[in-house]
């Protein structure tokens, strides 16, 4: 019962939203609407004037009166052209309008949204609310709308035409009209039922496919090439075998329609041509009958449609609403509660108050991080080392505020970082995440990510800074080189470099550089080590990494082991303590060995 | 803004020698294409008879100067209706018939097309799926497939039926009467422009519609997956300027192609309100003068209405024919692509027993100029267990895809029981060597599915025997569905170390005589990683066998280590020899292995 309170309310929910989207273009839809008025009204007049007519020439007509029909024929065509243009262009146009509100709507709203909503829906399952979902919408908006008063108006005035030509032949010619709505309406609810397990059925076949090409080397391997072909054989001819279930229905549709529609002429044959016999109505009224009747068919087809058309329309406003209504679990403080970070001096200071964090797995309550405590300075240049799975990407996505502690507490600046508006906690960050993300657009639209209002000059400055001037001067277009999809023209380490520059142009305070040069070789380490020693003197700065090389340059070294914080110090005080950092050095020295040959 | 067009359809040039190649898929099912033309005819003979019937009913019996009784006419206007009713009856079978029959010839078309994909697939050779990324693959096995059969079922049989209602309209105007038949024809050439136009138009503005549909999906996608970097860079505002600027671009393209239909249908309504005024007209004229009857003159009227569907239909027709020639080029593309490993035309039978691998001056490079081989040769004896260590990049995997010929050597050659493998069939040779891969791949199924991979020929005993033996038997028996337990997406329920001893059992089944095996890296808790140790004793015991070594106890097992680096063959002895050496193995031990000695990883 709940259950089915909780579905009624979100169709509830649903229409509101539609009719609020169709609200904002009340003035256009109602102009379109007219538009289509006057075009239904303009087109019953011609089989009124077949009637005339024919009328006339069995009364005697003379040339130049037939001359007049012939020619008002083809104007009134011609005028309800005109309008049918503007009814089209106007009611389809809001349509894709009202598509274009919700896209954006739907994507400012993403935007306002966390890591955490992100970790509970696939981003297949997002694109398909964007694309699938609205289009659903927008038939419903579109064509849904402007059919439905079609029919209402073409069945209400070719029904009055018709009725004050014969009463009886209206009723009973009708009687197969609603019967084509009714019969649209299920087949096209079972063809869309059939047609969803046809989906399943080819999302098996896919998967079959996918999984077999994906473990081709296993395949290989054990020489099952036949018992795969066998397999994905009678996946496919299932898949077959639902299509003709589909088909079954789908191939009946159109026959119907046809035969139904035959119907409706048929007894206006039969019925009707006993009226002209016994002289009760006119040859005239006869053809201008079989005209309304044909008029009438298209509406009933296309209501039976609308109908399903709503169905599927509403049932996608709900699932897009369910998104919509997503509140961001990370948001800024009261405002009673906001303190704005004091200016800096050199960068910020940094602390960690016994902070804990798990995610929130309720399978998995493991501990990523363990009562970690520490404070860096203003200024100072901190390493945070240790092996994969440690913990240290988590540290930097707490102090981003993309993520919250599951106890303790983060400052920076003195200040508890959820006291600090968000916007301004991220401006002052300057980070080179370990996935580094490009997006595919250029080199000067990714490096001014964050400072869209980057000079040439400044570009060029923190190229240098990121060591990569020189390889994107000798690119052909330079600066504006399009970096391809997510960077694929880019190598790993010039994607590091492009990275570590986006991060420069904001001139943050604080630097934080995640594991940034794992991909460049050592001597190229080297030489932006140099070069980002200087920048890194005048701000705060977090450099993690698993490579010895890269961490021993800095004023304080943090080693994490499986959350926790085990040693601290300088490289020389650590290398002399034998502990982990101890371990990991004399091993990287035997792997730099191993490389050199 | 750019974005991937490698998979778009291009609007390919109407190609005659592809569309005879299409074609022959048909011919299997030549019968039924047959037919299903043989009922077009009769579905739009039966379209065509009603004016016709009204023209009859009106002349002969409604027409109030009839000569005929009221009785004779109320008779004659029940027998018109009656063929009307069997018209309509007739009508209704033929062309559910005829739907229902070319659906049917589709769909096995696009099952035999898949199916010969498919299995060319399964004789490529691993470097093709190197080059071919599964998502290209998918898409001709999918997509590119669905549009061809299009092709079939709205394309080409389709055509013929637009091609009879318009033949069978024009004769039966000139029937009625030759001379008004061809004062209405006179609009047939402006029909068809204004249709060609039209889909000159509408196929333009679709391109553009899918072109930017694409370009603000894919930016979707890529702001969704990196809404991080958006945030922590503050680039909400700017980022939802330029999503607003390709949303706005796409409602540009979807007005224009609006714009296209909102022009076409009043025009052709416009032209065949011209063609009724030219009827009536003349018709007018016609019948006040007494040539022509009133019954045609209704009835050339409804004709006229019914011009216009198949001509547009055709110029529809023409793009869905186009779009396929773009498909079936990729689709031909990959069916054209011989394997080049492939079985030699006789093959050596594989001797019952003995398993010596010899390499004889191996080189390989899977790049040209890139070797990561170089003249490697070494021999394992029969039921010698060896291992390979080495630093990364050094060439152990390569071994391993040599030997059970996932690639073909570039110099030299490999024997086993002196015969070299590219002598032996590929399922002989691979059921031979048992090839365990470090990454254990599951498949969807169920557990004895995944140890037997479906070979019928082994009972589930056997694989219940075998799953006991290395002490996978355990674990499966904890399930609840045992044996028949699914395994999810990936084995995604089970443990790393659960999957490596199934993977065992998997080669075990087989009894093969030689066993190549990538050992896991991944660290696994104790009590597992000591089941883990003992089935690997028990697997290679009795059998050549050939480790790429990543555990302690593994390379203190085995009879022999070979030491590569760069490509090349460095060192070779027993565990204690090496070590004692001091030389690159000792460092690789330092560094792989020692800690384990410890139980710390």
């Amino acid at each position: 019962m709940g259950k089915d309170n909780n579905s009624k309310i979100a169709r509830a929910h649903a229409t509101r939203t539609v009719f609020s989207y169709l609200r904002r273009y009340r003035k256009r839809l109602v102009i379109g609407g007219l538009c289509l008025v006057v075009t239904d009204m303009l087109l019953l007049i011609n089989p009124w004037l077949l009637k005339l007519t024919i009328d006339a020439l069995k009364t005697g007509i003379t040339r130049n009166r037939l001359l007049f029909f012939a020619l008002f024929f083809v104007v009134v065509t011609i005028v309800s052209g005109v309008f049918r243009f503007l009814m089209r262009r106007i009611m389809i146009g809001v349509s894709r309008r009202i598509e274009f509100d919700i896209r954006g709507d739907f994507f400012s709203h993403l935007e306002t949204l966390n890591p955490y909503f992100y970790n509970r829906h696939h981003t297949g399952d997002l694109m398909a609310l964007a694309t699938n979902d609205l289009n659903a919408v927008r038939a419903l908006v579109g064509p849904g709308v402007m059919y439905s008063l079609n029919t209402v108006v073409v069945g209400s005035l070719a029904i009055f035409l018709m009725l004050y030509l014969s009463v009886k032949l209206t009723i009973v010619s009708l009687l197969p009209m609603v019967l084509l709505t009714v019969a649209v309406y299920h087949s096209v609810k079972v063809i869309h039922g059939l047609f969803e397990s046809v989906q399943k059925r080819f999302g098996e076949l896919n998967s079959r496919a996918q999984e077999n090409l994906s473990g081709i080397r296993v395949v290989k391997a054990y020489a099952r090439e036949q018992s795969e072909l066998n397999t994905f054989r009678i996946t496919s001819l299932t898949y077959v075998q639902e299509n003709m279930k589909l088909f079954k229905v789908q191939s009946l549709l159109h026959p119907l329609l046809a035969t139904v529609a035959g119907l409706g002429a048929l007894f206006i044959l039969w019925l009707g041509g006993r009226e002209v016999i016994d002289g009760r109505l006119t040859l005239g009224s006869f053809v201008a009958f079989n005209g309304y009747l044909a008029m009438m068919i298209w509406p009933m087809i296309a209501l039976g449609w609308v109908m399903n058309v709503t169905q599927r329309g509403l049932a996608s406003m709900e699932r897009i609403n369910a998104v919509m209504d997503e509140k961001p679990e990370i948001r800024d403080a009261s405002p009673e509660q906001i303190k704005r970070l004091p200016p800096p001096r050199r960068g910020h200071t940094i602390s960690f108050e016994n902070v804990s964090f798990s995610y929130d797995h309720p399978s998995d309550r493991k501990l990523v991080l363990k009562n970690v405590s520490f404070t860096i300075g203003e200024g100072e240049t901190v390493a945070i080392i240790g092996p994969t799975g440690s913990g240290k990407t988590t540290l930097v996505s707490l102090i981003l505020r993309l993520i919250e502690p599951t106890e303790g507490r983060i400052l920076v600046g003195g200040i508890p970082i959820q006291q600090v508006p968000i916007e301004d906690l991220r401006r002052i960050m300057g980070v080179v995440p370990q996935d580094i993300f490009l997006f595919s657009d250029t080199i000067r639209e990714n490096m001014s990510f964050g400072a869209p209002e980057l000079s040439e000059k400044e570009l060029r400055e923190i190229s240098r800074g990121a060591s990569i001037e020189d390889e994107v001067e000798a690119f052909p277009e330079k600066y504006d080189s399009w970096i391809g999809e997510r960077g694929i023209n880019l190598s790993g380490g010039q994607k590091q470099r492009v990275a570590i520059a986006r991060a420069l142009a904001k001139n943050p305070d604080i630097l934080i550089l995640d594991d940034a040069l794992s991909s460049v070789d050592t001597d190229t380490e080297e030489r932006i080590l140099v070069s980002l020693r200087s920048l890194m003197k005048e701000r705060t700065s977090i450099l993690i990494s698993h490579r010895i090389s890269t961490v021993r340059i800095a004023d304080r070294i943090l080693v994490l082991d499986d959350g926790e914080l085990v040693e601290a110090g300088t490289h020389d005080e650590l290398v002399k303590k034998r502990g982990l950092y101890a371990n990991i050095y004399r091993k990287q020295l035997i792997m730099s060995e191993l490389e050199g040959g | 803004m750019r974005y991937s067009e490698a998979d778009e359809v291009q609007g390919k040039a109407y190609d005659s020698a592809l569309m005879r190649r299409i074609l022959t898929y048909l011919t299997p099912y030549k019968k039924l294409v047959g037919i299903s033309i043989a009922l077009l005819l009769l579905v739009s003979a039966f379209q065509l008879a009603p004016p016709y019937l009204v023209k009859l009913a009106i002349d002969n019996y409604l027409d109030p100067d009839s000569p005929l009784t009221m009785g004779a006419r109320y008779g004659g206007l029940f027998k018109i209706a009656g063929v009307f009713v069997i018209v309509l009856m007739l009508g209704f079978a033929a062309s559910y018939a005829q739907d229902y029959l070319m659906s049917f010839v589709g769909q096995r078309v696009m099952f035999d097309l898949r199916m010969q994909i498919f299995s060319h697939l399964q004789r490529m050779e691993l470097s093709y799926f190197d080059k071919n990324p599964v998502g290209r693959l998918m898409t001709r096995l999918t997509s590119d497939v669905e549009v061809l059969n299009e092709t079939f079922t709205s394309g080409v049989v389709a055509i013929f039926l637009d091609v009879f209602t318009l033949l069978g309209i024009m004769a039966v105007l000139c029937y009625l009467n030759l001379r008004l038949a061809l004062i209405t024809f006179l609009l047939l050439p402006l029909l068809f422009a204004s249709a060609l136009v039209f889909r000159a138009k509408v196929r333009k503005s679709y391109r553009l519609v899918r072109k930017r549909v694409a370009a603000i999906n894919a930016f979707l996608q890529e702001n969704i997956t990196g809404m991080p970097i958006v945030q922590i860079f503050n680039r909400q505002k700017r980022q939802f300027e330029k999503f607003t600027g390709l949303n706005k671009k796409l409602y540009d393209a979807h007005i224009q192609s609006i714009m296209a239909y909102a022009v076409f249908f009043p025009t052709i309504e416009i032209l065949s309100s011209i063609a009724i005024a030219l009827i009536l007209w003349f018709g007018g004229s016609g019948v006040i003068e007494e040539t022509l009857t009133f019954g045609a003159l209704v009835a050339f009227i409804q004709y006229a209405q019914r011009f216009y569907r198949p001509i547009s239909d055709l110029s529809e027709k023409y793009n869905i024919l186009q779009s396929a020639m773009a498909s079936s080029e990729r689709i031909f593309g990959l069916l054209d692509t011989s394997p080049r490993i492939t079985d030699p035309e006789k093959p050596a039978p594989i001797p019952a027993k003995s398993g010596e691998v010899v390499f004889e001056n191996v080189s390989f490079s899977y790049n040209p100029g890139e070797e990561v081989l170089h003249d490697v040769s070494f021999r394992v004896a029969p039921g010698e267990k060896v291992a390979i260590v080495g630093y990364t990049g050094a060439g152990k995997t390569t071994i391993i895809n040599l030997l059970s010929r996932f690639y073909d050597v570039g110099k030299g050659r490999i024997l086993i029981d002196g015969e070299d493998i590219r002598n032996h069939a590929l399922s002989d040779l691979r059921g031979h060597v048992a090839t365990v891969l470090q990454d254990v791949f599951l498949f969807s199924g169920d557990i004895a599915y995944n140890i037997d991979l479906g070979e019928e020929s082994i009972s589930e005993q056997k694989v219940r025997e075998i799953s006991r033996h290395i002490n996978a038997e355990k674990f499966i028996e904890r399930l609840p569905g045992g044996y028949h337990e699914k395994v999810g997406e990936r084995g995604k329920t089970l443990s790393v170390g659960e999957r490596q001893l199934l993977s065992f059992a998997r080669a075990l089944v087989y009894e093969p005589r030689i066993l190549v095996l990538d050992e896991a890296t991944s660290s696994v808790d104790t009590e597992t990683e000591h089941l883990i140790q003992d089935a690997m004793k028990k697997f290679m015991a009795g059998r050549t066998s050939i480790v790429i070594a990543h555990r302690l106890s593994t390379i203190r097992y085995v009879d022999r280590i070979i030491v590569l680096h760069h490509g090349r063959i460095v060192e070779e002895g027993t565990h204690k020899d090496l070590l004692s050496r001091g030389g690159l193995y000792s460092k690789l031990y330092e560094l792989q292995y020692k800690d384990q000695e410890k139980g710390i990883y």
